[in-house]
């Protein structure tokens, strides 16, 4: 009798061409292979689905992948690549079923409970989400399920327990530059300054063409006034990605701590027509233009932005002293109303121009009142250092309210205090 | 490139095989280290298995199916003492030597399921017909059991061919067979270089035997969960070894003596395409564009990233110099040369590598063979005074950082412009606000007035989610014109729509003048096609409205005004 | 006073009707009036002269079945087929593009505004009402409009019987050969008859006469035998230069597919007429063609020194520096136009949006109105849809949303307003509305990369990777320098690749 071919005979040549990524020759011999067995090589099958799904086809992918439960149903791998079709084509249900029954036939699978949590993720149900990825990281500390893992907290905005995944997963992988540049940002989000720029730094050893971890970082040496190291990261940042909005939003911040006004507004006009709806590249503009006294610039940035993000105080406190010189005093002081009552008393710069403003329209009263809240505010805040232009102020306006009629200085209070620009970090996430 | 000396480059030698097809050895015991490559063709025929020497071919031995590895062993310590070449292909695995078959060695066979066999059995004696047999195994396939390929192709027979093919092969013996996969070779008991060395194969069935040299039996079987793709030995049979081998899962296992289940050492993200053991460590070259390093636990030391795909790694290890390193081919036509993490050298070869052996060749020392994706075959040596620094030569700020920014430029005008607004910003606001008002006012009217008149494209009524576009095609004077609807919304479908169109009947005549339209399921868009005519050849073209009407309501849902195109008219030539 | 000499005084004082009823009496009379003859020729082609040096469309029999490119694949910078990527332009991301594959330029113009199409199919649907190109016609579409306007204006019949003339016995005539060949080619539009005319008389004067190779070369060029044209304008060049047979033999090489040879050309012509600003013009409208803005603009700056009042030169300068960043000298430009006296609808959009991106708010919104209250139908969209913008500034969203289904409203095929209202509707959360603004914006302009990348990042928001992934890699298609979308590309890929 003559002897039958073996079905699995090109099965390593197949897997051979599919890793090295030749896929004109995997597919040619696929379909050799599932001539000559009518179908019935279930490895062929499979690449031929994998195949597929690299070229985004992941429909067709799903039914081949199909067929192959069929072929051989005590395969999980088969079962556990249904899943994932279904989880590609944002049927995370499905997914999920398929997954539970994967479950049944083996133990211990971290992809099963990876991808589980992934799904629940989706479908918007953060518990089942966390139980499935801790479970994943039981049975195999894989990075990306800390990743994840860390994703759902922040979902939850629970930033500390995010912060404490991120961690581990650093210690697990210190060379990933993603883990390190989440976990900087999150530093940073707390306050935790000195941990963040090491994070960063390190992000930055490893791949220092990693363009968040370049905003992030000079983001912070801009908090610390180093402009110009900022800027020459900011560079390679720029080779990367020439049309990013946060970068160029950095960079015009930059200029304008060099006190290059002209160049600061170039920068963050175009950072502005690259994304028109990003709140802070107005508020940097309304900033900058009231620096060189364009007003009614400065009020148009600004209340775009307010449009765009109505709850930000220190927005409607730019935009009172915008007002005020428009020569609109009316529509000042219910800004600064706005501003007060939203912010408490957190931020004392608020308060401190209130007072200044209510004491040139001769409201002393008011003033004074104003000026108690900002000490209290001040107070509050502890040790924080505080802005010396701030301090001069006050200091000025202190007197100027409790002495009477004779002032030391006579012309108007000039000088509002102006917050420092709120640099961007991180990249849009859309 | 100043390390390498290229010694032969032949883009035409038509050599289609890969890094485990390829192996240099003494085979003539005449310390001229021959090169064996096993060719695969085409593909489908002219399998070959190739010696050269030098680098011109000496012999070459054809063989009858695809090769999947082959390696050179000693198996004797008789005199000549020259290696025997091993080919594996399919079930089986062909001894050459002397470059002559000597050997062929079939893989056991599995065991087949008691329930085909007696079927079979039954079939052989005649006690049960191929219909009956043909349920029964289908019935079994069902159920997952794996039979013989002798059944799986007597279930795709059509039912006339069933009978000749039973009584075919009903005689002979029924065997499960598999397929190896991969073939190394390990010293059995003495570490020197001319010891005797048992083979390791992967078999297709997810297990792994080491068969002795002078018997051919098997001494071991291992299994794991998955199929063998790579291997990598180390130690001796019969004190101690270590097989790592990376599977089709993803996954890194690890044999040591006397076990015969795999432990994980990891699984990985993305397939690999090329495993080496360096030391203690494991390295692979992954599908996703990067070469990992992990201990033998399984903790992951590092992971650098290519700069395009792998096509295959393999191990550098210059004796003399002791200086051991990985080269690693890419899609692009380089390879990297990477000792520990760092990349120390990076060499362009002519084509793209499919195939590479460092070792001895002729008398050179060290030698790097590669074959290329076009068939050609690359020689070169490494060059005695070549040295590999440590750094890493890719360290140091990006040269992106010297670029300047491409900050643009604001002209004086600007300036001046900055200073008329600075004095006059109270004006420009009020101004600015004034109009403003008046524009809102104004577009909100236009607004209220387009929706009366329901001169939208797309409805704003949320009952009847629909949207409307409407395309022309043709030169003229007929025309067609196509309407598109499309329901936006997720679940509810429409009812009940009518499109009419509105138009100068002097100048068009259209074939329908209102469409009745099925119920729209709601994602999918429906088009409807009618004829136009233009009957003017004064080549004037005016508008055509198109309405959505939904059945009792007098106001259209949505509507939308198509301009017609100049007709062209009919040439008489 | 003496008829003819009444109708010739009519004639220069261009009354062609009652110079051609005054004609038409006295050859009632004498029918073998030569002069009256000609002069009734030449008033009827007056009526309907257009310099022919304007006149480029293509039809649609051109684009797809032309045997004339020589290259199928050209080198970059080398043919108007295919716009490579300009040096010292903006990109994609600042600058929209045309449906045609090159930026939008500042004046419209003929020809400038098809490509060739791929298919029969496109070629047919594609720009039929769309905005950015002009609608393809067959061969004899505009040529017969013109003609059929002289068969409106003689309501007594044709006044010359084509078809009964003898040739031959007019070419011999050099003063009645010439205005009877332009009353052929321009009134009556028959290419034919006036090419046999015109090769009958160039024999007739031995080959010696430039303007008859002219003549003949127009008539090839309709004809679209481009190399017998250049030919001819190439003999005649070597006769007498003139500026306008460089004119003519520059329009067949970019027919021809080769912009370098016409702005080599250009440049002798300039040799020889230093500063000719239609020359000048010329060489920027190639060099535009190519993509080449910085030579482009700095043949236009050349042609403004030459010719003050160049509208399209102001314009393509000014959007030229609209779109790099300059607003306030583009700014500068338009006004120039307004004081020029150009009073239309996109000259005030043009200056609403300048007005605004240099921040002089006070005059936006005014020169917006003005717009408004010119536009006619077509333009109507597109002052909507910047309106929509400026709102969009403000941070008005309510405004916004409104303008944009104005734009909508008056052409329903607006694809960038069908993206922004998809942007919007994001915003608010409503994905499907906005899904479906997608859809449409890309079915109607597959060439933007905009709508395919929105596309692509709303569905992998939702996890639909497969239809991210294909948008994604139209996006990538159009625009293939876009960080965001090949960002996007490469993370799919990841997460297709992964095990």
């Amino acid at each position: 009798a003559p002897e039958l071919a073996i079905f699995e005979r090109r099965n390593w040549l197949i897997h051979l061409h599919f890793v090295r990524k030749e896929y004109d020759t995997c597919k040619v011999i696929v379909k050799e292979q599932l001539a000559e067995t009518n179908g019935m090589c279930e490895y062929a099958v499979y690449v031929q689905a994998l195949i597929l799904r690299q070229e985004g086809r992941i429909q067709e992918s799903l039914e081949l992948f199909q067929t192959c439960t069929l072929l051989n149903p005590q395969s999980v791998d088969n079962l556990k690549q249904v899943a994932r079709s279904l989880f590609l084509l944002a049927r995370h249900k499905a997914a999920i079923d398929v997954y539970n029954e994967a479950a049944k036939m083996t133990e211990g699978d971290w992809e099963i409970s990876h991808n589980k949590g992934v799904c629940y993720m989706y479908l918007k149900n953060p518990e089942q989400a966390k139980v499935c990825l801790k479970e994943a990281i039981s049975f195999n500390r894989n990075e990306l399920s800390y990743i994840m893992l860390g994703k759902v907290y922040l979902a939850e905005k629970d930033i500390h327990m995010a912060i404490d995944v991120y961690k581990r997963a650093v210690e697990f992988s210190p060379e990933n530059g993603e883990v390190l540049t989440t976990l900087g940002l999150l530093y940073m989000q707390t306050g935790q300054f000195q941990k963040a720029f090491e994070h960063l730094g390190n992000a930055l050893t490893y791949d220092p063409c990693n363009v968040k971890a370049i905003l992030a970082a000079g983001s912070m040496m801009q908090h610390h006034g180093d402009f110009d190291v900022a800027l020459t990261k900011y560079r390679v940042a720029a080779a990367e990605t020439p049309e990013s909005p946060p970068l160029w939003n950095n960079i015009g911040m930059c200029f304008f701590g060099k006190k290059k006004y002209v160049a600061a507004i170039s920068c963050l006009k175009r950072a502005n027509y690259l994304a028109p709806f990003d709140w802070k590249i107005l508020y940097n503009l309304g900033l900058v233009h009231l620096s060189m006294q364009q007003y009614a610039s400065a009020f148009h940035f600004l209340s775009a932005a307010i449009n765009l993000r109505p709850k930000i105080p220190a927005l409607f406190m730019l935009l009172a002293v915008a007002l005020t010189h428009l020569d609109d005093p009316d529509n000042a002081r219910e800004a600064y109303e706005q501003a007060a009552a939203m912010d408490g008393d957190k931020d004392p710069m608020v308060h401190l121009n209130y007072a200044v403003f209510l004491y040139n329209q001769g409201d002393r009263r008011g003033a004074q009142k104003q000026f108690n809240s900002f000490e209290t505010a001040t107070k509050a805040q502890g040790n924080v250092e505080i802005d010396p232009e701030m301090l001069e102020l006050s200091s000025k306006l202190g007197p100027a309210l409790q002495v009477g009629e004779s002032m030391v200085w006579q012309q108007k209070a000039k000088a509002e205090v102006k917050p420092p620009p709120l640099p961007q970090v991180g990249l849009r996430t859309h | 490139d100043d390390k390498w000396l290229e010694a032969h480059y032949d883009p035409v030698s038509s050599l289609y095989t890969f890094t485990q097809c390829i192996t240099m050895s003494d085979i003539n015991a005449d310390g001229d280290h021959k090169l064996i490559i096993a060719d695969l063709g085409t593909g489908s025929y002219d399998m070959k298995l190739k010696v050269y020497k030098g680098t011109s071919l000496m012999t070459e031995n054809a063989i009858i199916d695809l090769p999947t590895g082959v390696v050179t062993f000693y198996m004797d310590t008789n005199e000549p003492h020259t290696p025997a070449i091993a080919v594996a292909s399919g079930p089986f695995i062909y001894v050459y030597k002397n470059l002559r078959p000597y050997f062929k060695f079939t893989l056991p066979t599995l065991s087949v399921n008691p329930v085909e066999q007696d079927l079979w059995d039954q079939v052989k004696e005649d006690r049960i017909d191929v219909m009956s047999l043909r349920e029964m195994l289908d019935g079994l396939r069902c159920e997952g059991a794996t039979l013989t390929v002798r059944s799986m192709r007597f279930l795709q027979l059509q039912s006339h061919d069933l009978e000749p093919f039973a009584s075919l092969h009903k005689h002979a013996p029924l065997k499960r067979q598999t397929v190896i996969t991969c073939l190394a070779t390990m010293k059995k008991s003495m570490a020197e270089e001319d010891a005797i060395s048992c083979l390791i194969l992967g078999t297709e069935s997810s297990h792994i035997y080491v068969l002795d040299p002078e018997a051919f039996t098997v001494l071991a079987t291992m299994d794991l969960p998955s199929v063998p793709v790579f291997m990598s030995v180390s130690g001796l049979f019969d004190v101690e070894f270590r097989i790592v081998v990376a599977c089709r899962n993803g996954g890194i296992y690890n044999f040591k003596r006397g076990v015969k289940e795999g432990k994980t050492v990891f699984e990985l993200n993305s397939q690999p395409v090329g495993l080496e053991r360096l030391g203690k460590n494991i390295i692979v070259g992954c599908m996703d564009r990067t070469l990992q390093c992990y201990t033998s636990k399984g903790k992951k030391l590092w992971s650098v990233a290519v700069p395009a795909d792998i096509t295959t790694i393999q191990m550098m290890d210059h004796q003399q110099k002791g200086f051991k390193a990985i080269l690693v081919a890419l899609a692009n036509s380089e390879v990297h040369i990477y000792r520990d993490k760092y990349l120390c050298n990076v060499m362009k070869t002519p084509d793209v590598i499919t195939g590479m052996k460092f070792g001895r060749f002729g008398r050179e020392e060290a030698s790097l063979i590669m074959t290329t994706k076009g068939g050609g075959l690359v020689i070169r040596i490494l060059k005695r005074t070549a040295k590999f620094e440590e750094k890493d030569i890719s360290a140091g700020p990006p040269s992106s950082q010297n670029q300047k920014l491409n900050v643009p430029k604001k002209t004086k005008l600007f300036v001046d412009q900055t200073m008329r607004e600075r004095e006059n910003a109270v004006s420009m606001h009020r101004q600015f606000q004034h109009d403003l008002y008046r524009l809102r006012l104004e577009t909100a009217r236009n607004y209220v007035k387009a929706l009366d008149r329901s001169m939208n494209p797309i409805s704003t009524n949320p009952q009847e989610p629909l949207k409307l576009a409407a395309q022309v095609q043709g030169l003229g004077p007929i025309f067609k014109l196509t309407v598109n609807l499309q329901n936006t919304s997720m679940t509810v479908p429409s009812l009940d729509l009518i499109i009419t169109f509105q138009y100068d009947n002097t100048l068009y005549k259209f074939n329908k003048s209102i469409i009745q339209t099925p119920m729209l399921v709601p994602g999918l868009n429906y088009s409807f096609e009618a004829l136009v005519e233009c009957l003017s050849d004064k080549g004037i073209s005016d508008t055509v409205k198109v309405f959505v009407l939904k059945k009792n309501r007098s106001v259209p849902i949505i509507a939308a005004i198509i301009n017609m195109p100049i007709s062209e008219a009919m040439v008489v030539v | 006073m003496d008829p003819l000499f009444l109708a010739y005084s009519y004639f220069r004082r261009r009354k062609y009707e009652q110079c051609v009823e005054l004609c038409s009496q006295l050859l009632d009379k004498n029918p073998y009036d030569q002069a009256a003859w000609s002069l009734k020729t030449r008033a009827l082609t007056e009526q309907v002269y257009i310099d022919e040096v304007d006149v480029d469309e293509e039809g649609i029999a051109e684009l797809i079945m032309d045997d004339n490119s020589i290259a199928q694949v050209a080198r970059p910078g080398t043919s108007l087929k295919v716009p490579g990527t300009g040096q010292g332009a903006p990109s994609q991301g600042v600058r929209p593009m045309s449906q045609s594959g090159r930026p939008l330029t500042g004046f419209v113009r003929p020809g400038t505004q098809s490509t060739r199409p791929g298919t029969m199919e496109q070629a047919i649907r594609t720009p039929r009402t769309a905005h950015t190109a002009r609608p393809v016609t067959s061969a004899s579409g505009r040529y017969v409009r013109l003609g059929t306007a002289s068969m409106l204006s003689s309501p007594d019949g044709p006044f010359i019987n084509l078809a009964r003339l003898n040739m031959p016995k007019y070419s011999a005539r050099p003063n009645l050969a010439k205005s009877l060949f332009e009353y052929i080619f321009h009134h009556e539009n028959d290419v034919r008859n006036a090419l046999d005319l015109a090769s009958g008389a160039t024999e007739a004067c031995q080959f010696q006469d430039w303007w008859w190779k002219v003549q003949l070369g127009k008539c090839y060029y309709r004809l679209g035998m481009y190399r017998d044209a250049e030919k001819q304008f190439k003999s005649a060049l070597k006769q007498q230069d003139m500026v306008d047979t460089y004119l003519y033999l520059c329009k067949v090489y970019v027919r021809l597919d080769q912009p370098l040879t016409a702005v080599e050309v250009y440049k002798q012509g300039l040799q020889r007429f230093i500063g000719e600003a239609s020359l000048l013009t010329g060489i920027a409208r190639v060099y535009e063609g190519m993509n080449d803005m910085s030579n482009t603009v700095q043949f236009y700056k050349d042609v403004l020194h030459q010719d003050n009042m160049s509208i399209e030169a102001i314009a393509c300068i000014g959007t030229h520096y609209f779109y790099t960043d300059q607003p306030e000298i583009a700014l500068k430009f338009y006004r120039r136009l307004l004081q020029m006296g150009v009073y239309n609808t996109e000259l005030f959009n043009n200056l609403g949006l300048c007005c605004f991106y240099a921040q002089q708010y006070d005059m936006t919104l005014t020169c917006f109105e003005r717009a408004l209250s010119l536009a006619s139908d077509d333009n109507m969209s597109d002052v909507w849809y910047n309106i929509g913008h400026v709102a969009l500034g403000i941070g008005d969203l309510t405004l916004a949303y409104q303008s944009f289904r104005l734009a909508l409203a008056s052409n329903n095929d607006h694809a960038e307003a069908y993206n922004n209202l998809g942007v919007l509707e994001m915003k608010k959360g409503r994905l499907e509305m906005s899904r479906a603004f997608f859809q449409a914006a890309f079915n109607l302009a597959p060439h933007m990369y905009e709508p395919h990348y929105n596309f692509a990042s709303m569905s992998d928001k939702v996890g639909d990777l497969q239809s991210s992934f294909n948008a994604a890699r139209r996006a990538s298609d159009a625009f293939s320098d876009h960080m965001d979308s090949k960002q996007l590309l490469s993370s799919l890929r990841k997460h297709f690749a992964m095990l």
